[in-house]
């Protein structure tokens, strides 16, 4: 009963709206479009300004990002021998020693020589006495 | 207990009393004086404490020349029997200097005889204590016919159940060939000597002026002569040595290696051997280095440590398994084969073979040393003594190239074709008919002396070498072929030696039907 009383009342109000205004959708379908514009618009602005923040670390482009995994692969080990040399150097001047030294060398060849043959240090075979 | 009965083993106990003082209380000390222990003694320091069993110690000489009927004593100079060493049956004998000298009669041959032979019977090692002057010269040719008895046996025994001879005093003439016929000869320094001909013959008939510590004392056989393998610096530390010489060996050939459980795991990676190998292929490292990293606990029996040093040889456990190791030195002449280290090696080998020890190979070797000492003296025939050894041995046999492997000391080494059973090879390895100077030398030779000018020469000659370094010096070039089984980070090297030696434990191989080889002697 209630439904058909609002269906009824909204039937009513289009027609009216009909009459009054019979171009109105252009102005509502016109004002959709603008905020659906604006919206695309600013996710471009958006993405500009975070390639513009970051452009200096990864340029753009199929080989300037191969070139650039490339560099940050390389980059990385020497990276991590310059941890170990920071550590090693704060070691040697938090105690001045032959201890802090050693450490810093073995930090050192962890890093630069981590390169090994794996293999699985397990004997499976069953001994025959 | 009757009275008679009483009276009986009093006489036993007395009798057995004074068999026990030999020669007598002041021949006893005068042993004493001169550092040495009695033949008693030192049985007691050897064997496992009460485990000797005395024989024979009442038999005596039947010589009745030179009044020898007049001196007779319980036991005749040698004191034989069976113990144990860790629990291991092991027959024995021990010569009494107290007693004559301990010379060789033909009773005290028959008591030797008698060890001997239960030893080959029940499959136990025989252990001899020599301290002896020699043939028991009032005897005659009995007592020649007594030192054949023994060395018959020793040859029949040889291979068949380990044999040990302690020399612990005087070892001249034909006495020698009995240690010269066992597998290991332990010397005392100081005290015990061994020649064919004393210092006095010598001088007779040579004119040679000679001490006897210079003709054949512990030091002159263990460093330049290679009869002895070991050299004690007291009787107790070569007694302490057949121990532990023992613990590594089975009781005969019927039996594997002993077993002996470790708390050093297998799988244990040593670091260091990732940068033992210089750069510079011309500079040397230290092989023992190695070898300690490799065995167990880093716990290593070398056998003829002072002679013919350019090549190692000795015992070691793998996993718990006893194993023989064989490994070129470096440090030593370059690590290269001679006469000597040919012998050494090729000796040790064959008896890793007769007794069940697998062998474990360490090849760094630049070849064979070159020049007219070394083909004078027979560098062939020698060096053929080892290649043989390796390839007629049929235990496991794994070997590890670390460097150089060049030539014919490349095959002799225990490579694939000789048998060789797993065969690694380290980054490191070159393995090549030669070294790339010599390479270069002989295939662009003339080239490189045509060049005049010195700079162009010697840039030629580089990049001949770097050329052919890239092409042969390195270890894929054989492991394409499959003369290398794998190559293995340096580190890794415990693991895949003890790994290889459990894959190997099940290995049976056997030789062409023969009546025995003619190895190149």
């Amino acid at each position: 009963m209630t439904t058909t009383l609002v269906l009824l009342d909204v039937a009513a109000k289009a027609a009216r709206m009909a009459q009054q205004d019979p171009y109105g959708w252009i102005m509502t379908l016109v004002a959709v479009s603008v905020v659906f514009l604006t919206l695309f618009l600013l996710q471009y602005c958006y993405r500009f300004i975070g390639w513009a923040s970051t452009r200096e670390e990864a340029p753009t482009g199929v080989h300037s990002q191969k070139a650039a995994r490339r560099k940050d692969a390389a980059g990385k080990a020497g990276a991590e021998t310059e941890v170990a040399a920071a550590i090693a150097t704060a070691l040697s001047l938090e105690a001045s020693g032959e201890v802090p030294a050693v450490i810093g060398l073995a930090l050192d060849r962890y890093f630069s020589e981590s390169v090994h043959d794996k293999e699985s240090y397990i004997i499976t075979i069953k001994r025959k006495y | 207990m009757t009275g008679k009965q009483s009276e009986r083993i009093a006489q036993l106990v007395g009798r057995r009393g004074k068999a026990a003082l030999g020669g007598g209380p002041k021949r006893i000390e005068a042993q004493h004086a001169k550092g040495k222990m009695t033949a008693r003694e030192r049985l007691a320091a050897l064997l496992d404490e009460g485990s000797f069993e005395e024989y024979d110690m009442f038999m005596q000489h039947r010589c009745t020349h030179f009044g020898m009927e007049n001196n007779k004593v319980d036991g005749d100079g040698v004191v034989t029997g069976c113990g144990t060493v860790d629990g291991r049956p092991v027959y024995v004998y021990a010569q009494d200097f107290t007693v004559s000298g301990g010379s060789l009669s033909e009773t005290q041959a028959r008591k030797i005889c008698k060890v001997q032979d239960l030893a080959m019977r029940n499959g136990a090692p025989c252990i001899a204590l020599n301290d002896s002057g020699g043939a028991r010269i009032q005897e005659g040719v009995c007592a020649l016919a007594g030192y054949g008895e023994i060395f018959q046996r020793n040859i029949l025994a040889s291979g068949v159940v380990p044999q040990i001879s302690g020399i612990f005093g005087p070892c001249a003439g034909g006495a020698v060939y009995s240690p010269a016929l066992t597998d290991f000869n332990i010397m005392v320094q100081d005290t015990s000597y061994m020649f064919l001909t004393g210092p006095a013959v010598v001088k007779s008939v040579t004119g040679e002026v000679v001490s006897q510590e210079e003709l054949g004392g512990a030091q002159v056989h263990s460093t330049k002569s290679g009869v002895a393998h070991f050299a004690a610096a007291s009787e107790q530390e070569g007694l302490d040595l057949i121990r532990r010489l023992l613990s590594f060996l089975p009781s005969s050939n019927r039996e594997a290696a002993p077993f002996r459980e470790t708390a050093d795991p297998p799988g244990r990676v040593d670091d260091s051997l990732n940068e033992l190998i210089p750069d510079n292929p011309n500079k040397a490292y230290d092989m023992y280095k190695v070898i300690g990293s490799i065995v167990d606990d880093g716990e290593f029996l070398e056998v003829h440590k002072s002679w013919a040093k350019n090549i190692i040889v000795g015992f070691a456990h793998c996993n718990g398994r006893s194993v023989g190791v064989v490994a070129n030195q470096p440090a030593v002449l370059a690590g290269v084969l001679d006469i000597n280290a040919s012998r050494k090696a090729a000796r040790f080998v064959r008896f890793c073979d007769a007794f069940n020890i697998p062998l474990v190979t360490l090849v760094d070797v630049p070849g064979f040393l070159c020049g007219t000492q070394q083909e004078y003296g027979g560098i062939i025939t020698n060096g053929a003594k080892l290649l043989y050894a390796y390839g007629e041995a049929t235990v496991p046999k794994v070997t590890v190239t670390l460097r150089k492997s060049y030539g014919g000391a490349h095959i002799v080494m225990s490579c694939k074709q000789l048998r060789g059973d797993i065969n690694y090879a380290w980054p490191s390895a070159n393995i090549a008919v030669m070294g790339a100077d010599g390479a270069v030398e002989i295939l662009y030779g003339k080239e490189i002396k045509a060049e005049t000018d010195p700079a162009r020469a010697s840039a030629l000659r580089q990049e001949k070498k770097d050329e052919y370094d890239a092409l042969f010096c390195n270890p894929y070039e054989a492991a394409s072929y499959g003369y290398i089984d794998d190559i293995i980070e340096p580190r890794n090297t415990r693991f895949r030696v003890c790994r290889a030696l459990e894959q190997l434990a099940g290995k049976r191989q056997e030789l062409p039907a023969k009546k025995h080889d003619n190895l190149p002697l």
